[in-house]
């Protein structure tokens, strides 16, 4: 099977993000810092999970590892029965594209593109036909609340705005699992809060397995479940407040 | 070039800005080549008119007409020679003096009356009507001189008698009058005796001028005969000057395209490492290095093409507004697309000094402050 037939078969099983037991370490000897320690972390379809915790935490490296840009030591991370650590950096960047969408902090939107463009780009990269393409990022841009938008570019959008074309886009290529890099770090309390419980929406409109981290705990509550992230292990598993 | 082509509609400045230095490059090479090709039609654009193939000269003298002398036995064994036409061509530079006493330079060229050379140059056979006539090239006559004007050689002792105007030719940076081979021998030869022909100049000539069929083994004959045999492209090397100019022109061309390359890849650089956070992007998005450089070499390519294009175009321009006769400057547009290629590929060569900077870009960048 290539690349391709996996993620596809990946898709349609919508199996969740399951990560198993990763260990990570930067540097050697004295230098050494270990980012992740034995970490395990279950997301189901349709399930939004916060991982909170302090800068140096190991949140950033727990997505990269998610997100097949590092592998890890050791231990897997698998979409939908997919094993995301396998393979030549190609054949990760192409599963990346394809089971993977990632929501960047301050929504690292394209200057030089539109809201409408930053979505078609995906279509592009996956080299899908122009017309599906642009149909498709003209209902995912409604679906966020910008369709009078498409023809801005960032500049021109408030921050808010601004990520929620960045969650838009990452929902461009239909991911079996959403990566969400502290989503309201630019924002303040009110527009975060609407844009995690966008996120948590468009979750479970999805059925996406979403891992969002953040080291604000006022929106992670947003999440069906918080985990408390510190020193490269994950030390409490909780459940929401009740809404 | 989905990224690459909005990036230059959004950042259109700055390619403005790039681009301009790219067409300043490009009107200069045009005009270096525009300069290049005239001091070259300049030095041997007579020679190259003549219709012959090749040319006898004595050896060791490095196809240089001022410096050889064949004598007419040995014109007339290569004349006899299978495949091999030969005529005496001599070819002397002389002051001269019009009617109204204005020196001036020209390039004395002798030729056999009715034979190839005298048919093949000065439309027809002019040349040897009369024993004094001569054709002279379109640039003197630009000086005044008219049909019916007399010239006089300096030194030499011997007028010349204008009975023909042939189209511009030179030799060496100088016009050329073509004279019957006769009166050449006796304007070169006889400059010591105030025009008369010694006994011992009968027959002499610079060089031979030769047409040979091809496949004919000329190095041999040369060998045989004692003479040294070139083409007629190798003979512009003789003409004074003509090497080292070509070589000083050659020379700052290559400059230029060097120039544009380093240019083109400094700027690439410095344009690369201000957009590493959207290429890390855009590999976090599951582009594949190669959709990333092709994005970004076509982008390159799109303000090279362009740029060189206007530059070229705007160089031509100015090119034909440079007075014709007295600057040597030709453009052809043969060599101005050759150089205008050459100069975009050398700005594509420059951008390729940023590809291993695109590659080695870790698409984690894209996670901000990412372990």
């Amino acid at each position: 099977m290539n690349a391709k037939e996996i993620t596809t078969d990946a898709k349609t099983a919508r199996g969740g993000l399951c990560m198993e037991h990763l260990c990570l370490r930067y540097g050697d000897g004295d230098e050494e810092i270990v980012a992740l320690d034995d970490v395990s972390l279950a997301v189901g379809a349709g399930e939004l999970v916060a991982v909170a915790g302090a800068s140096g935490s190991g949140k950033s490296s727990l997505l990269a590892v998610a997100g097949a840009m590092r592998r890890p030591d050791s231990g897997s991370v698998t979409i939908g029965g997919v094993d995301m650590t396998e393979g030549p950096a190609k054949k990760r960047g192409a599963m990346r594209h394809d089971l993977i969408g990632f929501v960047f902090q301050g929504s690292s939107l394209f200057a030089s593109l539109t809201a409408l463009e930053q979505l078609e780009l995906v279509g592009r990269i996956g080299g899908a036909p122009r017309a599906a393409t642009r149909s498709k990022a003209l209902a995912l841009l409604d679906e966020v609340g910008l369709a009078a938008k498409a023809g801005r570019r960032p500049g021109q959008l408030s921050g808010g705005e601004r990520q929620r074309v960045g969650i838009a886009r990452a929902l461009m290529a239909e991911p079996a699992a959403l990566l969400v890099d502290e989503p309201t770090s630019a924002l303040d309390h009110q527009r975060a809060t609407d844009i995690v419980t966008l996120l948590r929406d468009e979750t479970r409109r999805h059925q996406i397995a979403t891992l969002m981290v953040t080291h604000d705990l006022s929106v992670a509550r947003l999440a069906d479940r918080v985990i408390e992230m510190r020193d490269g292990r994950l030390i409490a598993t909780n459940a929401p407040p009740a809404r | 070039m989905f990224v690459g082509l909005r990036d230059l509609r959004y950042a259109w400045g700055r390619f403005v800005l790039m681009g301009s230095v790219i067409a300043l490059v490009a009107v200069l090479t045009v005009l270096l080549t525009g300069l290049s090709t005239g001091l070259v039609n300049s030095g041997i654009s007579g020679l190259r008119a003549m219709p012959l193939t090749h040319l006898a000269f004595e050896p060791k003298t490095n196809s240089t007409f001022s410096q050889s002398t064949l004598d007419a036995a040995t014109i007339r064994s290569l004349d006899r020679q299978s495949g091999v036409h030969a005529e005496p061509l001599g070819l002397t530079l002389f002051n001269a003096k019009d009617a109204a006493g204005t020196s001036f330079s020209i390039a004395l060229a002798g030729m056999e009356p009715g034979g190839f050379m005298a048919k093949g140059v000065a439309g027809g056979s002019g040349i040897g009507r009369t024993p004094t006539g001569v054709i002279i090239s379109q640039g003197i006559a630009a000086d005044g001189v008219h049909v019916g004007d007399r010239i006089r050689l300096d030194r030499a002792g011997v007028t010349l008698q204008v009975t023909g105007i042939a189209p511009t030719a030179t030799y060496g940076h100088v016009d050329l009058v073509y004279a019957p081979i006769a009166l050449w021998r006796q304007a070169t030869y006889g400059q010591v005796t105030g025009g008369t022909l010694p006994p011992s100049a009968q027959g002499l000539a610079s060089a031979a001028a030769l047409q040979v069929r091809p496949g004919v083994d000329v190095a041999a004959i040369g060998s045989r005969l004692g003479a040294d045999i070139v083409t007629k492209q190798q003979a512009y090397a003789g003409s004074p000057g003509y090497a080292a100019e070509t070589a000083t022109m050659s020379l700052i061309i290559d400059f230029l395209y060097v120039i544009a390359a380093l240019i083109v890849g400094a700027f690439f650089t410095v344009w690369t490492i201000q957009r590493k956070a959207d290429i890390g992007l855009l590999k976090a998005l599951g582009a594949s290095n190669r959709a990333v450089l092709r994005d970004a070499l076509g982008q390159v390519a799109l303000v090279m093409v362009v740029a060189t294009g206007i530059g070229a175009l705007v160089g031509s321009g100015i090119g034909s507004l440079i007075p014709g006769g007295k600057v040597p400057f030709a453009l052809q547009s043969g060599a101005v697309v050759t150089a205008a290629v050459i100069l975009a590929v050398a700005g594509m060569a420059g951008s390729l000094v940023a590809v291993r900077r695109i590659t080695a870009i870790d698409p984690i960048i894209a996670l901000g402050a990412a372990a």
